[in-house]
């Protein structure tokens, strides 16, 4: 299966800045707390907490038991730039990467420039994209094309339909989780979750 | 715990109770995690012994456990929005 990397929001760098900042905005005080009760993460039953029966000797966090060994978990992109609220892709839109272009594989129509895609009204279904190869774990392919033909049928008023083949749908990777360190119940519930590694900031907006 | 006050071991319930449900939660994709499964363990427990504990010093909180005693306790206790609970 190819993963879209882009489909992971956050990488090392932000996701440690975010906790970072969680910790000294709000948790200052149970953060020691924690700390007192911290259980222990080391090895359980020769394998690390939260993998599964099928765990191998060197299989990393994220990675699946039929990942090939080239394949990094979580895809992680590279480095990109941090929006003002600490975390990427701020403000962005789904499919479009951070400096407007389009996704790796799309292409505008003719007329279209290919950075113009600050607003609704400058989205539409003209977009095209080549014949492109998808690819499963297990090295399957398949060649794929598509053509946006939105704009006909009985969705052509839907204004989500009207953006086309601009929001491609992705298959989504999401990591296993490994045990961590917990907030205190009091902390927990003001947080929104117990697990210190899922408290990220959302930074998203609506459609 | 039994020397807490009304709101203080409310708050206890509420927040052990949510993380009870997270843990839950957890173990529905990691059921065989040690660590998981004796946190939710240790949680669970101290959910049941603060509920037990809040309904004999103070009111049922939720209709599976009021005492007959000739009379609907339940609701007798304050609701959330006559400040029953401090959310």
């Amino acid at each position: 299966m190819e993963t879209n990397s882009d489909v992971n929001p956050f990488d090392e760098e932000v996701r440690a800045e975010a906790n970072e900042k969680l910790t000294a905005d709000s948790c200052m005080k149970c953060e020691q707390q924690c700390n007192d009760c911290m259980r222990p993460g080391g090895l359980c039953d020769n394998r690390p907490c939260g993998f599964g029966p099928n765990y191998r000797p060197g299989m990393n966090p994220g990675m699946r038991p039929n990942m090939r060994p080239n394949m990094r978990p979580g895809f992680r992109p590279n480095k990109k730039p941090v929006g003002p609220c600490g975390a990427r892709p701020c403000g962005g839109r789904p499919g479009m990467r951070p400096d407007g272009r389009l996704p790796e594989g799309w292409r505008p129509s003719d007329g279209m420039r290919s950075n113009s895609l600050g607003s609704d009204s400058e989205l539409h279904s003209e977009w095209n994209c080549k014949n492109r190869m998808i690819q499963d774990a297990q090295g399957r392919s398949m060649i794929i094309g598509c053509e946006g033909q939105t704009m006909s049928g009985c969705h052509m008023n839907d204004p989500m339909d009207r953006l086309g083949d601009a929001f491609p749908p992705v298959m989504a990777f999401v990591p296993w989780q490994q045990w961590g360190d917990l907030y205190e119940p009091e902390c927990g519930l003001k947080q929104g979750t117990i697990f210190k590694d899922l408290n990220y900031i959302f930074c998203g907006t609506r459609c | 715990m039994e020397n807490m006050c009304r709101e203080d071991l409310m708050k206890l319930i509420q927040s052990t109770n949510f993380i009870v449900i997270e843990l839950a939660m957890y173990l529905d994709t990691h059921p065989e995690c040690p660590c998981g499964l004796s946190a939710y363990e240790d949680y669970s427990s101290m959910l049941q012994q603060a509920v037990a504990i809040y309904e004999r010093k103070f009111e049922p909180l939720t209709i599976y456990n009021v005492e007959n005693n000739g009379s609907w306790d339940y609701v007798q206790s304050p609701w959330p929005w006559q400040k029953g609970c401090d959310c």
